[in-house]
């Protein structure tokens, strides 16, 4: 007479077992890796270096003294593959090493300028990466990068990756970059895959850049390892590096990586410090953001394509040192045609280097797209091939909608 | 069909899987109140029995003047008559009267037209006995009293008295009423002038003191506590004031504490406790029914209802169900219950408990029914739904928008009370990467000197804290206070420096500890509990998925379970029309209707313009 409520019970066993929920881990049974670096190793293989977050030193309470000491653990290894590094982890620490809390890739150029694409077969497949794992390409060493990096004002390193990338948009002179982002480029019709630049800064305060400001902005465009400073975190993020298929072809500087973030229509806000356009010894400072998303249109029905792009820039006065009323008048416009002519040629600057460079980092062959009928004739016309002569008219306005919280200004006076 | 091992097998199975009707009678369903199924009604009497009532009054106003002629020829022949002369007299009067009031077309009319209630008394006490057993739907309601009993005097007159017992004070009634009037008077000449003036003058030495003559006063008096009078021949009643439904016993409620309304609670005393639900609710449409139960141990349990609202087939279905234990003692509500309700092996509470007669009195007015039993001060309201557990006395004192909120609150918590232990231990076995990677180092921080699993972490200090409420509740009073502080503080803060759990466990097991006294129901907030430990063993073996599978099981349970006939999740499972108080309440103006799923016989509580103020043309006019 049991024997219905005893098989019904059977059957939920049963069908609770079959559920596959047998992964459970205590918390202490598992080592999180952080961020891994990737070098080129020599015989093709790969030296690998992981950070794993060390939880001792995290618990709150009793002793919290010694806590930033050694928040996480620095492992290097070679292997030939990923797969096989994570096998020779395991002979080294007692956890199971995790990566689903992985927070950035550091590969190093010279990885990258050999190729990527082994290595995202693994990254796309396999459960535990997750594409929102950041992709950064440091100038030097990845090994040296993870174990220099000292974050001044966090506790873990990957929450200085989370923070720094997390907003970028506060310069735009780094662009986000993850897996996910990266793979699609690197798969689709048109589109450069792009990275975060990474890079170990001498911290001598010496310029290494050495190359002119373009138009008649104050300052010169700096890759990452270039900026002169003297103290601080030596791990900086600056620039973006470029790449052609899954190799490594070239770097774009900071300037150059906001003119690009402006044509991708992301720029949410980035301060400017031009020439007064009356008294070139004194500066203005602006603020600029995107009134609205820039307008291209792609022409391809000559055999060379032509690209029309129009940007809409709003801007806000933040100081003027001459005194000169740029609120007003003649000359905002003076100011604005300023504006409108910096970021014209920082924009012509980027947009040459990518011809040059042969990546089209902008994604100009997405609007080719409505042209074709079917993928096929899509993939035919070889955007890529055609992009690096394609004749570009760039048009840039701007408007200046606040002064700040002054009105008018004076200029100093005079003894 | 060929007989072979393959179709026994086959048919065994089906046997052992398949469905098979139940032995047990199909469940009782609460359904729609159809009047013309109750033979209770009073207002629409077919003209037969109308007929039968005129014609049966008449008999009576026979009986009654043969009676008389009898006498007037017993007091001609004892030539003693000068003496009888006044009460031949006003008997005489008396019966004129009645013969006014019998006229068949007047019979006819006071009858079909006019309810008992706004009746004119009568001069014969019989009709006027008769009246008053209709309004208070005599025998069925047995805590009206009908005392007989004669006057002293000369003559002798015929009278009984009316109360409601637990309403009024026994000793003034007594003393007061009863024995002046049947001790006192033993020479007094009666019937002289007005008889009921000469009584209030004369006879009564109480303070309060009203003379009336209809039925609608003598009731609306009754019921809130005096004693009404009738007398033979005279076509008016006394009522004395002996309203004083005992106060003391009467205490603050313990259980179910408030801030607004009234603090009274129910006591151990049957009729204080019938008293102060009618001193809550002074209709006469409330039935108290009193019904035996236990064979050895006889004891009382009321059945309260309001007989114009409440479904008369849930009336008689709980009747039969108390009717229908044999059982030699019951000394408890609770234990009653569990006698009668629908599910008995699950948990979950269903009916509502209460010590508060307010709340009885509200839940009567949706068309309830209550259970009272002698000797408990807890009463049982049946049918209730799931979410009546998480009302609490006082809603209706606050402004709905506070109420919300106190709701959602009580709501949250209960949900937080079921689930935080056991979707921490989900996500810190299974889903580790649906944390943010800081608050996950933390938790594996403090958990990396801990040397026992997790899922055992939170048992110990389940039970810890389990063991704490047991002993809190257990030890004497003045004890109970120094145990919580003993066993929260100096234990958890010593188990987490001992390294034997993580902080963060007493955090969880505190928090849900904490959520779960904010359900306002001791019994569901017990299942609740219950209910943990089973989806902490889910959460354990299967993560997420067996949370989820969990509370799968749970909403199936939830829905096919009844309280009463009416379904527990009424009105989510099934859909009814949902006044403003089910989960939240809308203002107490647009409470309307009464719920849906009772089936009540009168749906509406009031119009759709309660607030008849409101209305722009009243005001100019009617103002004198």
């Amino acid at each position: 007479m049991y024997l219905r409520p005893i098989t019904l019970l059977l059957f939920t066993v049963w069908a609770l077992i079959t559920t596959g929920c047998n992964g459970a881990k205590e918390t202490d049974e598992v080592a999180y890796i952080l961020s891994v670096g990737i070098d080129a190793a020599p015989n093709n293989q790969l030296s690998i270096t992981y950070r794993i977050a060390d939880p001792h030193s995290l618990a709150g309470g009793k002793d919290s003294q010694s806590q930033s000491q050694k928040s996480s653990i620095l492992i290097n290894l070679t292997a030939p593959s990923l797969t096989e590094g994570r096998n020779i982890l395991k002979s080294i620490i007692s956890r199971e090493p995790r990566i689903s809390h992985l927070k950035i890739f550091v590969i190093s150029e010279e990885l990258a300028r050999k190729g990527l694409g082994d290595l995202f077969g693994l990254f796309m497949r396999h459960r535990e990466y997750r594409g929102t794992v950041f992709l950064a390409i440091v100038r030097g060493s990845a090994k040296e990068v993870l174990e220099k990096n000292r974050p001044d004002l966090d506790v873990l390193t990957s929450r200085w990756v989370e923070s720094m990338l997390q907003s970028y948009f506060e310069s735009s002179y780094f662009l986000r970059a993850d897996i996910y982002q990266f793979y699609k480029r690197l798969k689709n019709e048109s589109g450069a895959p792009y990275a975060v630049l990474l890079g170990l800064n001498p911290l001598d305060g010496e310029d290494r850049a050495n190359n002119e400001a373009v138009g008649n902005d104050r300052s010169e465009g700096y890759l990452a390892k270039q900026i002169p400073r003297q103290s601080g975190n030596p791990l900086e993020m600056c620039g973006t590096a470029v790449f052609k298929g899954d190799k490594l072809v070239g770097f774009l500087n900071n300037k150059e990586t906001r003119a690009l973030s402006i044509l991708l229509g992301d720029l949410e806000r980035g301060f400017m410090s031009l020439e007064d356009p009356l008294v070139p010894s004194k500066q203005v400072d602006i603020n600029i953001h995107l009134g609205r998303k820039p307008n291209i249109n792609v022409d391809i029905s000559s055999t060379i394509p032509a690209i029309t792009i129009s940007v809409y820039l709003e801007g806000d006065i933040l100081g003027v040192s001459s005194g000169t009323n740029y609120e007003a008048g003649d000359y905002k416009v003076l100011l604005e045609q300023q504006i409108s002519n910096t970021i014209f040629e920082q924009i012509t600057s980027m947009l040459k280097r990518t011809q040059d460079l042969g990546t089209d980092v902008v994604n100009f062959g997405y609007y080719i797209r409505p042209k074709f009928n079917t993928v096929q004739e899509l993939e035919n016309y070889h955007w890529d091939s055609k992009y690096p002569e394609a004749v570009i008219h760039l048009d840039v306005q701007t408007k200046l909608r606040r002064d700040g919280l002054m009105r008018k200004t004076t200029p100093i006076r005079k003894e | 069909m060929v007989d072979n091992i393959f179709f026994m097998l086959y048919r065994s199975v089906k046997n052992i899987l398949g469905y098979q009707p139940p032995s047990v009678p199909p469940p009782f369903v609460l359904d729609e109140h159809r009047p013309y199924d109750s033979p209770k009604v009073a207002n629409q009497q077919p003209d037969k029995e109308k007929a039968l009532e005129a014609f049966s009054s008449l008999l009576r106003y026979a009986h009654r003047l043969e009676g008389f002629i009898d006498k007037l020829a017993t007091v001609l022949r004892s030539k003693t008559w000068d003496k009888e002369a006044a009460e031949i007299k006003l008997e005489i009067t008396a019966l004129d009267k009645q013969l006014s009031q019998l006229t068949p077309v007047l019979l006819r009319y006071d009858q079909s037209i006019t309810a008992p209630k706004v009746q004119r008394l009568s001069t014969s006490i019989e009709e006027n006995r008769r009246t008053v057993e209709t309004i208070y739907q005599l025998p069925r309601n047995n805590d009206i009293m009908l005392r007989d009993f004669s006057i002293a005097g000369n003559p002798r007159v015929k009278a009984f008295a009316v109360f409601i017992e637990g309403m009024v004070d026994s000793k003034l009634l007594d003393n007061s009423v009863l024995q002046p009037l049947m001790l006192f008077n033993y020479s007094r000449e009666l019937y002289e002038g007005n008889f009921t003036e000469q009584i209030v003058r004369e006879c009564l030495p109480s303070n309060q003191i009203k003379r009336s003559d209809t039925f609608a006063s003598i009731e609306t008096a009754v019921n809130s506590g005096s004693t009404a009078i009738i007398f033979d021949g005279i076509d008016e009643a006394i009522i004395v004031g002996t309203g004083a439904w005992e106060h003391r016993g009467v205490e603050r409620s313990q259980i179910e504490q408030s801030v607004q309304g009234s603090q009274a609670a129910f006591s151990e005393n049957f009729r204080i406790n019938t008293g102060l639900v009618r001193s809550m609710l002074r209709t006469s449409d409330l039935i108290i029914e009193t019904i035996k139960v236990g064979t050895r141990s006889q004891i009382n349990c009321a059945l309260m209802y309001i007989d114009s609202i409440a479904n008369t087939t849930l009336v008689d279905e709980v009747r039969r169900r108390i009717q229908g234990i044999a059982t030699d003692y019951l000394g408890d509500t609770g234990e009653l219950i569990q006698f009668i309700e629908d599910h008995p092996s699950i948990p979950f509470p269903q009916s509502l408990s209460t010590e508060r007669p307010d709340r009885v009195a509200g839940h009567l007015v949706e068309g309830r029914i209550a259970i009272l039993l002698e000797g408990n001060p807890f009463v049982h309201i049946v049918p209730v739904s799931f979410f009546s557990f998480f009302h609490s006395a006082e809603d209706f004192s606050h402004k709905p928008t506070v109420v919300n909120f106190m709701r959602i609150l009580r709501l949250l918590g209960a949900f937080v009370s079921i689930i935080l232990p056991s979707i921490y231990i989900a996500i810190s076995y299974f889903h580790q990467d649906a944390l943010p990677t800081e608050l996950l180092l933390a938790i594996a921080g403090s958990r990396e000197n801990v040397t026992f699993p997790a899922w055992f972490e939170i048992v110990l200090m389940e039970f810890s804290f389990e063991l704490i409420r047991e002993a809190g509740i257990r030890v004497p009073g003045f004890l109970g206070s120094s145990i919580g502080i003993v066993g929260a503080l100096i234990l958890g803060q010593a188990a987490v420096y001992a390294n034997i759990v993580s902080p963060i466990i007493v955090i969880i097991v505190a928090s849900t500890g904490l959520a779960s006294f904010c359900i306002p129901d001791y019994r569901m907030a017990s299942a609740i509990r219950l209910l943990r430990f089973i989806l902490l063993a889910f959460a354990a073996t299967f993560g997420l998925v067996g949370l989820a599978t969990a509370f799968l099981w749970i909403a199936v349970l939830f829905c096919q379970m009844k309280s009463f006939g009416v379904p527990y999740m009424t009105p989510v499972v099934p859909k009814t029309i949902a006044g403003y108080d089910v989960v939240l309440r809308g203002p107490i103006f647009q409470q309307d209707t009464r719920p849906d799923a009772l089936n009540v016989k009168d749906q509406r509580r009031q119009p759709n313009i309660s607030r008849t103020w409101k209305k722009i043309n009243q005001g100019k006019s009617d103002k004198p």
